[in-house]
């Protein structure tokens, strides 16, 4: 049934294994996906929901870059809603709750459909390495039987999975998720290579019994009526009934039960020795912390439409079963509950990712790519966007095409990796709006613009979904136009209807896009009041953005002009750090480490000081002397 | 920022050691140095050619006078020293016409370059060659040791500690409305908005005091302003013409003939000093010279020093002694006794006494000059300078670089933005972005910024506009 040789095999089949098999196949390479489980294709292991701020950013880029994700969380949504909707237009971001079983089948049958892609279930417990030319190459991956599958290129996404082990209270047990095992020997055969591998810690709350919660003592929360599919080719109208989410909030009782019996969660003991994230501190981590709360709040949210199960959000923790049953009785509406399978921690390995490139190949072992938790992330989406990522570039280097690398101001994508490459983690990475210096111009509504040229040039984004975009930036331009060519004149008529919309009068002739950038008018009021073209929302909300805010993205858009000059600067591959003066030797140390592309790269290293970067610019252009360095050599 | 976020500005400096010579030269080089210069020079053409000599008037546009005759030399991007655009302009050697040539040319648009710029990006752009290179990465050495020396004593003098409140101050509110971004959904506190406001202000008045303390950084910034007064005829206008060692203001025998104050400029002790000479102090029925006296009067108010002449030998009246206390306070009162070639040496000290007492003024801050003559000029001048030199490097003041004070204006400017923009409910993403860019002049003044260049200090070493 299978064939032994593949051009491509990826690791796992969680969130970054999907993108990245589904990338290679549709690239038109030959590609088999080894799972342990083949139930578990694309699983939501922690929290039913995709999106959020930053996050719901990247998976309308994952859409435009022809990934997966996007459509499969519109497919299965069960309530969406629009955060920071009051908020601006770069802040605003998508969240959808989804049925969980209804994705993971998703993804499994998009997957099985899915031409010159194989699945196969078992556990790769090695990589075959040899060295060609001097240099090591992975060539292959060695299954517990000890069958070897030859491939050209391997992606691996373990996730949570390597040397994992899981605890509640003092129970310790080897796996990555509850029901399935971890995945031994793989990392320590990495670490022999030379890779500095470490550890992590996440953790997740209790499922609870739907049955056996009081409702009525919970606080509703609907989503949105206006649903915003994040992808460009999902329909505008939702397949699945939608669902509520419920709002309660622990008291004093709670966290006095969790504070004495803190000495039995193993974090606090000290067995776990990997770092958590402090974005998402477990129960035990919060009343801790924030000693002086009384209260913090937790969300109840239905893990699908068929299920039971109630993901309680906010609470992981890895107390006891005991422990967690007798604190959560102490919450309005769980006086009675019962818990499905009680919250746990998990520690796992994880790749420093300063160890691999920005195509996410790594730099000790050729034609092998790292993608996903494996890198120290956190989050589907995350992982999602890098599983896409290394399978483009595994199938762009099969081509002998240059790696596909997004730059810091094009997408969060490219903030994400150049963040893991350039930086490293301590803790799990997510995403923030924050990490993003350009965040003004990396928004929802125009991330068509940012990536669909791309995504059509490396051939993932289909023609007639290319077509389609093309069709509504098209239908955006003359928008714009032809609001730059509709005069208003400064009579009667025209200030009569602007105090009525709660406007001010207008002094000097003008257009409608001087009306667009007052503050207190929009499209909506201007509609109201005067004769505007009616359109789509699709098509008038990003260019009211633009017009609104253009003093804000103008200059944006200098900063970014400013920065991408030091980008373009690149740095040969062979550079030499040693062999160049006023180097101090932490720097040189950091400069071969993270081997930077870019002077733009090498200035966000911490550690390498702004004098270095000039000693580094300064040798540059001696080397001009001896070669052509004209600031567009490609050095990656 | 340094150098690296500077690199397409057009800069421009006097490339010839400053003082009298028979020719200045002023290098102007970068992307805009033609039309710039021509707003000037109106005979340049638009494309000009390359290390061709044109001759012709360099006008100052706002007051429609010439400023100097020129000869400029232009070099064509990437035939030229820098490798931009330069235009040369030769001028006579006269500290005045710099100052006034540079002045124009940064109202059109030009930043003053910094020390070793023009090397810098003459460097940059592979003019120089290996052997040169070395030569600079010697000085990166060098100067990174330096620097931490320097960055020592800035901690130990205890400036750093200011910004460093600053920065924390600005960090904490940015930190506060990323989390009401990022964070929005999850059970944060969200920040009361009169808490920021109240936070903002205070970072705002640290900002300013420290703006405002270091008098030092301003006299550098602005200049120092000397202006001339006292009677009519007292010889003010002599006095300033051999200051500035040229017939600036009309010199005359008939009272009152200077009306509009008549200015000039010095270097001394490392800034720059505008001296002013203003109409005498009289009362008149002269229209033209009654306005005059009220510029004059506006100029004393706006003055650091004041140089009141008295005619050695001079009646010492009431109506003098008004005029005398009504110069303002915070001005440095310095009283001139001119024309000391009419008197002998015992009169002069004898009067100087005599108006010691009169005034209740100090005899250290009495000088006797003769204006046409020189006699008694430098001690008065070197007097002035040491006074500089205490203002701008005493101990208790720290010297900002003209970049460090560019850095804290904006600072100022952002925190001010950002507290009006919170006021308007501005959308967070917004608001920060005002305050982020405030936080960076912060951190550049720190050199925490990666694009802060210790380098911009090693060029430092060169002289300007080599």
């Amino acid at each position: 049934m299978r064939a032994i040789d593949y051009d491509i095999v990826v690791v796992g089949a969680g969130h970054a294994g999907v993108e990245a098999c589904l990338a290679t196949a549709r690239m038109g390479y030959k590609t088999l996906v080894v799972t342990t489980n083949l139930e578990r294709i694309g699983y939501m292991s922690c929290n039913p929901s995709i999106g959020g701020l930053a996050k719901g950013h990247m998976v309308r880029e994952i859409d435009f870059l022809g990934g997966e994700m996007a459509k499969a969380a519109d497919k299965t949504c069960i309530q969406f809603r629009r955060l920071n909707a009051r908020k601006g237009p770069a802040v605003r971001g998508s969240r959808v709750q989804n049925d969980k079983d209804l994705y993971c089948k998703y993804m499994g049958k998009t997957l099985q459909e899915q031409k010159n892609l194989d699945i196969l279930s078992g556990e790769v417990v090695r990589l075959r390495i040899e060295k060609i030319d001097g240099k090591a190459r992975c060539t292959g991956v060695v299954l517990r039987d000890e069958s070897v599958i030859s491939c050209k290129k391997a992606i691996i996404t373990t996730g949570t999975f390597m040397n994992a082990v899981m605890h509640i209270g003092n129970i310790r047990q080897e796996g990555g998720r509850v029901g399935d095992k971890a995945s031994i020997g793989l990392s320590d055969q990495i670490g022999e290579f030379g890779f500095s591998v470490k550890r992590l810690k996440t953790g997740t709350p209790p499922r609870l019994l739907n049955d056996s919660i009081d409702w009525e003592k919970t606080i509703p929360q609907e989503g949105d009526e206006t649903f915003y599919p994040f992808s460009a080719k999902s329909s505008k109208n939702l397949e699945l009934p939608q669902i509520r989410c419920f709002i309660t909030h622990t008291n004093e009782k709670t966290h006095e039960i969790i504070d004495k019996n803190l000495h039995l969660s193993p974090m606090y003991s000290g067995v776990i020795e990997g770092t958590g994230p402090r974005y998402c501190p477990s129960i035990e981590d919060k009343i801790t912390r924030f000693a002086e709360r009384k209260s913090h709040q937790t969300f109840l949210e239905p893990e699908g439409l068929n299920t039971p199960l109630v993901y309680l959000q906010g609470m992981s923790t890895c107390l006891p079963e005991d422990v967690q049953m007798e604190f959560l009785k102490t919450i309005p509406g769980l006086e009675n509950v019962k818990m499905e399978r009680p919250g746990y921690a998990v520690e796992y390995d994880f790749i420093e990712p300063t160890q691999i490139y920005h195509s996410l190949e790594t730099r000790f072992i050729d034609d092998l790519y790292f993608a996903g938790q494996i890198n120290g992330t956190s989050g589907y989406e995350e992982a999602a966007a890098q599983g896409l990522i290394a399978g483009v570039n595994a199938a762009r280097s099969l081509a002998a095409e240059e790696p596909l690398i997004l730059q810091r101001h094009q997408a969060y994508i490219g903030v994400l990796i150049d963040d893991l490459v350039t930086k490293g983690t301590k803790e799990p990475y997510r995403m923030f709006t924050s990490r993003a210096e350009h965040r003004l111009v990396l928004r929802e509504d125009n991330t068509g613009e940012r990536l669909a040229d791309l995504g059509h040039e490396i051939g993932l984004l289909k023609d007639s979904d290319y077509a389609h975009f093309q069709d509504l930036r098209s239908q955006r331009e003359k928008f714009f136009l032809y609001l730059k060519s509709q005069n208003v004149y400064p009579n009667k008529d025209t200030n009569e209807k602007l105090i009525e919309s709660g406007s001010t009068r207008l002094v000097k002739p003008g257009t409608l896009v001087d009306l667009l950038r007052r503050s207190e008018l929009n499209y909506e009021v201007l509609q109201e009041f005067f004769d505007v073209e009616q359109h789509e929302r699709e098509v008038w909300e990003p260019v009211e953005i633009e017009i609104k805010y253009s003093g804000y993205i103008e200059r944006q858009k200098q900063f970014i002009h400013q920065t991408s000059r030091l980008e373009k600067l690149k740095i040969p591959k062979d550079i030499s750090y040693s062999n160049i003066r006023g180097l101090s030797s932490e720097e040189i140390e950091k400069l071969n480490q993270i081997r930077p592309i870019s002077i733009g790269q090498a200035q966000r290293i911490s550690g390498v000081n702004p004098s270095a970067i000039q000693a580094i610019l300064v040798h540059l252009k001696g080397r001009q002397k001896l070669r052509s360095f004209d600031g567009s050599e490609i050095g990656s | 920022m340094g150098y690296l976020g500077r690199d397409e500005d057009t800069i421009c400096a006097c490339a010839t050691p400053p003082g009298r010579g028979g020719v200045s030269l002023i290098r102007v080089s970068g992307p805009f140095s033609v039309s710039i210069v021509k707003k000037f020079c109106g005979f340049l053409p638009e494309e000009p050619e390359s290390h061709r000599v044109y001759y012709g008037h360099f006008q100052d546009i706002s007051k429609d006078q010439k400023i100097d005759e020129v000869l400029l030399t232009y070099f064509k991007k990437g035939r030229s020293f820098t490798g931009d655009d330069t235009i040369e302009i030769s001028c006579h050697g006269s500290e005045l016409i710099v100052a006034e040539i540079i002045a124009a040319l940064v109202q059109a648009g030009c930043r003053t370059a910094e020390r070793g710029e023009f090397t810098y990006r003459a460097f940059m752009s592979g003019r120089i060659d290996l052997v040169q290179a070395e030569g600079v990465l010697s000085l990166i050495e060098s100067q990174s040791k330096l620097n931490k020396k320097m960055a020592l004593r800035q901690l130990q003098g205890g400036l750093s500690e200011d910004f460093q409140d600053i920065e924390k101050g600005l960090t904490f509110i940015l930190a506060n409305m990323e989390a009401g971004i990022d964070f929005s959904t999850e059970d944060i506190d969200p920040y009361e908005p009169q808490e920021m406001q109240d936070r903002l202000a205070d970072c705002y008045a640290k900002v300013d005091v420290l703006r405002d303390s270091y008098q030092s950084s301003h006299l550098i910034q602005q200049g120092l302003r000397v202006v001339l007064a006292g009677q009519p005829n007292v010889g003010k206008s002599s006095l300033i013409n051999k200051i500035l060692r040229q017939e600036k203001a009309i010199v005359t025998e008939i009272p009152g003939t200077t009306r509009d104050p008549v200015e000039g400029q010095l270097f001394l002790g490392g800034i720059t000093v505008q001296f002013v000479d203003t109409a005498g102090l009289r009362e008149t029925d002269d229209v033209v010279e009654s306005i005059g006296i009220q510029k004059t009067k506006e100029e004393i108010l706006n003055s650091d020093v004041i140089f009141y002449l008295l005619e050695a030998g001079q009646k010492l009246t009431n109506e003098i002694l008004e005029e005398f206390k009504q110069l303002p306070e915070d001005s440095e009162r310095i009283l001139v006794i001119n024309k000391t070639d009419l008197i002998s040496d015992e009169k002069i000290q004898e009067y100087k006494e005599i108006t010691s007492k009169f005034f209740d003024l100090n005899l250290d801050l009495i000088y006797a000059i003769s204006a046409t003559q020189g006699a008694g000029l430098q001690s008065l001048l070197q007097n002035l300078e040491k006074w500089i030199v205490e203002k701008t490097q005493g101990s208790s003041s720290v010297v900002l670089s003209q970049r460090q004070f560019e850095e804290l204006r904006r600072a100022s400017e952002c925190i001010q933005k950002t507290k009006s923009l919170l006021q308007e409910n501005e959308s967070p993403e917004f608001v920060a972005f005002e305050l982020q860019d405030g936080l960076k002049a912060i951190q550049n003044i720190l050199g925490r910024d990666p694009n802060d260049a210790v380098m911009d200090q090693v060029f430092k070493e060169f002289c300007i506009g080599k």
